[in-house]
């Protein structure tokens, strides 16, 4: 487990440490024909320094419009509805357009899950990471072109490359370019949106092996958005498990991994067959299908839940301590209270 | 019967073979003269698969497992080599009879629920029309009567038939286009990465789907995914592809233990493990007994049920 956490901040210092990231009741709805659909209800987390953090859940669930929110590109009919975004301790849903062009590169960047869509087609790989450092840094041309050849060096692509197009490049070397071009002027948050997800498995493995070994090195924070909880687990530090536009589990991913609290961190862990030990039956989650009538009464996992009890459908869980560094959203799990309350009771 | 087989059911029978894919190769062409230029996506490829047989074919994208699917489907013509079904040589009749026969008995599931269903239908045509086609329905109490047991089979609720596509999820739509395929009463079922496009955590059900619709009915599969753990999951065998060849195929759970292949495994290395402390240590790299007369591109059998593709040795 060690491997997992190393290169991780330093649990006991976390409490002092300003968080990089801190959203606060983030909510944000869909403005459809049909009525309002809320996408993201009330998410609350903090991203720390030097931190891996994970999002995982299915499509859907409003992990992708949490990182757009936090990037500012959501569009029309998304909408914030409420909530804050704190980027080194500054609103980012506050910011003015100046200011948020100045923001994002600098202190906020995002790899998207197709990196054939995110670059230029007609542009080589050259002009479109020197294009970062002219337009944000008015660097001279000579000197950008140097800075793009040790960015690509950095996701070990060689620099002759720089005067390739997207299209010459394999899909794995094309993500890696554009996670090159994301750390250009060292933000202090990287989002990663499926980053991986289509590309090969021997692939994912090099380029996740690649942003860990940067992040240790460079410093920076990740978000990571994925629906693989198996590869989030291994990757992140912490992580937190998305349902229906809530948190439904937080927790460091080692704990979770463990010891999973929520019925659908559950499902998820057991979603994935294991590639040794006897063949086990596994259950699935029965399927839920599009619902135009909103989120289900109560706990909104309740009509897919296993376990689910009588009061499952009345009573809404909110996200409470399950233990130490522990969250959970289920009513089944009963409430945390630190050794220090409960002397005082 | 000149060819070899190593098939046995769990009792101990010798299962007949029910598709025999022998030396099969597939070249694409693309540009024209003097620019021609050939990509072979399939090299001289043979396996087997038996009746009520689960066989996984894994690889990476581009590694030719798709070509052999298209291949079985008849979507595609070989450049080379022979496909034996039932005893039949599959591509040594052109007839239209014996094609339409071979669709019957071969169906296919494809990757896209969302695209493989028309939208402006409803889910009921979709079993209605492969039941007046190839099972020769008319009467149209007997054709409703089949179609509910269709539906029921995969788990889904009659009131589904009357719903669009649209209107069903990913997971629903993957169990109508299985109970479309089985509409036909094929002897095998082609499923091209069924579940890739799904919700990890509705994966399960389709595979247990796919699962029991062998044990209750006998149908063989030929399952491609790059996903190695749902194959061990599922398949009886397995097969590893690699730049359009076969490089190792054996019983999943023997292949997954002691994978001999180096392609084999880098790619069970790859796969995100999150209880790899866990993993079973493997027992043996390639073995002094894999280092035989045979050279590269030779097959080597390891044991009854688990051969690999000799490979040159570093040294």
């Amino acid at each position: 487990m060690s491997i997992i956490l190393q290169g991780g901040p330093d649990v006991s210092a976390r409490e002092t440490l300003k968080p990089v990231l801190s959203i606060k009741d983030l909510s944000v709805s869909y403005t459809t024909g049909l009525g309002t659909v809320s996408a993201v209800d009330g998410v609350s987390l903090d991203i720390n320094a030097g931190e891996i953090f994970g999002l995982a859940g299915e499509s859907g669930c409003g992990k992708s419009t949490i990182a757009n929110a936090i990037m500012r590109l959501l569009q029309s009919p998304a909408k914030v509805t409420g909530g804050s975004i704190e980027l080194n301790q500054r609103n980012v849903l506050r910011l003015s357009d100046e200011e948020l062009r100045r923001t994002r590169w600098r202190e906020m960047s995002m790899v998207f899950q197709s990196a054939m869509n995110a670059m230029n087609p007609v542009m080589t790989i050259g002009e479109q990471i020197m294009d970062v450092f002219t337009t944000h840094e008015k660097m001279p041309k000579k000197e950008a072109r140097e800075r793009a050849a040790h960015l690509l060096s950095l996701v070990d692509i060689k620099a002759d490359r720089l005067k390739s197009y997207p299209h010459q490049l394999s899909g794995g070397m094309r993500q890696r370019v554009v996670i090159a071009i994301a750390l250009a002027l060292n933000p202090s948050l990287l989002i990663m949106d499926e980053p991986t997800t289509a590309l090969d498995v021997v692939v994912q493995r090099d380029i996740m092996a690649q942003i860990k070994e940067l992040q240790q090195s460079l410093g920076f924070s990740v978000l990571f958005i994925t629906h693989d909880i198996s590869l989030m687990v291994e990757f992140s530090h912490r992580m937190a498990v998305m349902y229906a536009g809530r948190l439904v589990e937080v927790a460091p991913s080692n704990g979770l991994l463990d010891d999973p609290l929520h019925p659908y961190t559950m499902a998820l862990m057991n979603a994935f067959p294991p590639l040794s030990g006897p063949r086990t039956e596994l259950l699935g989650l029965p399927d839920a299908p599009p619902s135009s009538a909103g989120r289900p009464s109560g706990c909104s996992f309740h009509p897919r839940c296993p376990m689910a009890v009588d009061s499952c459908r009345i009573q809404d869980p909110v996200l409470r301590p399950a233990a130490e560094t522990h969250d959970a959203a289920c009513l089944l799990v009963p409430e945390f209270v630190a050794p220090s309350e409960r002397r005082a009771q | 019967m000149s060819i070899p087989s190593n098939l046995e059911t769990v009792q101990g029978t010798k299962a007949p073979s029910l598709v025999q894919v022998r030396n099969l190769s597939k070249d694409y062409h693309s540009g024209s003269f003097p620019f021609r230029s050939t990509v072979p996506a399939v090299k001289n490829v043979s396996f087997d698969i038996g009746q009520g047989e689960i066989v996984a074919l894994v690889g990476e994208s581009g590694s030719g497992k798709s070509t052999i699917a298209r291949i079985l489907a008849r979507l595609e013509q070989p450049s080379k080599g022979s496909l034996i079904l039932d005893g039949e040589d599959i591509f040594a009749t052109q007839k239209r009879k014996a094609s339409m026969a071979y669709r019957g008995k071969v169906q296919m599931v494809f990757q896209d629920p969302f695209g493989s269903l028309n939208p402006a239908h409803r889910i009921e045509h979709f079993l209605t029309r492969p039941l007046l086609l190839h099972q020769g329905f008319a009467g149209t109490n007997a054709l409703r009567f089949k179609v509910r047991e269709l539906i029921a089979t995969v788990g889904l609720d009659e009131a589904m038939l009357e719903r669009y596509p649209h209107q069903l999820s990913g997971g629903q739509r993957q169990r109508v286009a299985i109970a479309r395929a089985l509409a036909a009463e094929p002897e095998i079922i082609l499923a091209d990465e069924p579940t890739s496009m799904l919700d990890v955590s509705v994966r399960i059900g389709i595979l247990n789907l796919m699962r029991r619709l062998r044990d209750d009915r006998g149908v063989s599969m030929l399952y491609i995914t790059h996903d190695l753990a749902s194959a061990r999951y599922i398949a009886d065998k397995t097969m590893v592809m690699c730049a359009g060849e076969l490089v190792e195929g054996g019983e999943s759970l023997e292949l997954m233990a002691n994978p001999h292949h180096p392609y084999t495994q880098l790619l069970l290395s790859a796969v995100p493990d999150a209880r790899g402390a866990n993993r079973a240590p493997r027992t043996a790299g390639p073995g002094e007994h894999y280092k035989s007369p045979t050279g590269p591109g030779q097959r080597v059998q390891l044991s009854d049920s688990h051969w690999a593709l000799g490979y040159p040795s570093a040294g």
